[in-house]
């Protein structure tokens, strides 16, 4: 299964905080970009259908796993 | 906000939720990229030698990683990416004119997804236009089921007649089949309706617009539709067939 890494220092937003957020990856991946930003709250199912839309399209796409050590006051 | 230190006992880290994520990516083949931070501004590689909860991600997604590259491709039999459920099943829509309740399924977005069951996911490609059945190298069993639930918006309403439309589209060589079935069980029994075939010659495909009708003996609240999708393409790159504009009128 490819992988890469993606480290970054940009401090996002916490309100990003333990969300699922796919990659947008560099135009010149020639790869198709998409954006979700559901919360935890909406569970796994809501995002298995997510991949499930894009993998249906037979299109190349990353998924990001996105983990902040950020703190968030609730 | 604190920035990464030991002091942020949390729920997620055992990292159940990265890992339920990651299950999905693994099932339908999906690259998987890492991406972490913390509110500081530091890298990874700036605090690798001491006990924080940036150093526990890193060791995490660096260990995770490794499993990952060292995955086999996920199985496209695989029940989890082959079959998928909705629960939906308040989809007609009451035509105040006519008094029938409808369902209009253009396939123009992926909401059959959402709005129906299924099987054969693997052999379905969607392009935002119509829906297409491949046959799949590897894949045991070549067929693929979309299945609807209607009812009445109230529960009460009840429907005798049950007309059904769909087009399909087979390319040149191609030897695709689209049959639907009807039931007012979902363990049924199940009726083919029987389908009325207009073949359109369009090179370089060959259209076809079915319909059918069913009547019920006794009214029901409730019915299933399934279409079931089989075939083989003919030329490379063709699917077996294609379908569009699927119209349920219930009366």
């Amino acid at each position: 299964m490819p992988t890469e890494w993606v480290v970054d220092s940009y401090t996002m937003c916490g309100a990003f905080y333990h969300d699922f957020l796919l990659y947008r990856p560099p135009a010149a991946w020639g790869l198709d970009s998409a954006a979700y930003t559901g919360r935890l709250t909406w569970g796994m199912n809501a995002y298995e259908k997510f991949i499930r839309k894009y993998a249906i399209t037979g299109k190349p796409l990353i998924a990001a796993v996105w983990t902040s050590a950020e703190r968030r006051a609730d | 906000m604190s920035s990464s230190g030991t002091d942020t006992p949390c729920h997620m880290w055992d990292f159940a939720f990265q890992n339920s994520q990651i299950a999905i990516h693994h099932v339908f083949d999906v690259p998987t990229a890492f991406y972490w931070t913390d509110a500081g501004g530091h890298t990874p590689f700036e605090v690798v030698t001491t006990d924080t909860l940036l150093n526990r991600i890193t060791q995490w997604a660096m260990a995770t990683t490794q499993t990952l590259a060292a995955a086999p491709p996920s199985d496209v039999n695989a029940p989890a990416r082959d079959t998928w459920s909705s629960g939906w099943d308040d989809l007609l829509v009451k035509d105040a004119s006519s008094g029938a309740y409808t369902f209009a399924e253009d396939f123009r977005t992926s909401k059959f997804l959402d709005e129906a069951d299924g099987t054969g996911f693997g052999n379905l490609e969607w392009n935002g236009g119509d829906l297409a059945f491949h046959d799949v190298e590897g894949k045991r069993v070549q067929e693929a089921t979309i299945r609807w639930k209607f009812r009445g918006h109230t529960g009460g309403e009840s429907f005798t007649q049950i007309a059904l439309s769909l087009k399909t589209l087979i390319p040149l060589l191609s030897s695709g089949e689209a049959t639907l079935h009807i039931a007012s069980n979902v363990n049924g029994p199940w009726q083919q309706v029987g389908t009325l075939c207009i073949p359109l010659l369009e090179l370089p495909l060959v259209t076809c617009e079915q319909e059918g009708s069913v009547r019920f003996q006794t009214p029901v609240q409730t019915f299933w539709i399934q279409l079931n999708l089989s075939g083989h393409f003919g030329r490379a790159g063709d699917p077996a067939i294609r379908i569009d504009d699927f119209r349920v009128d219930a009366r």
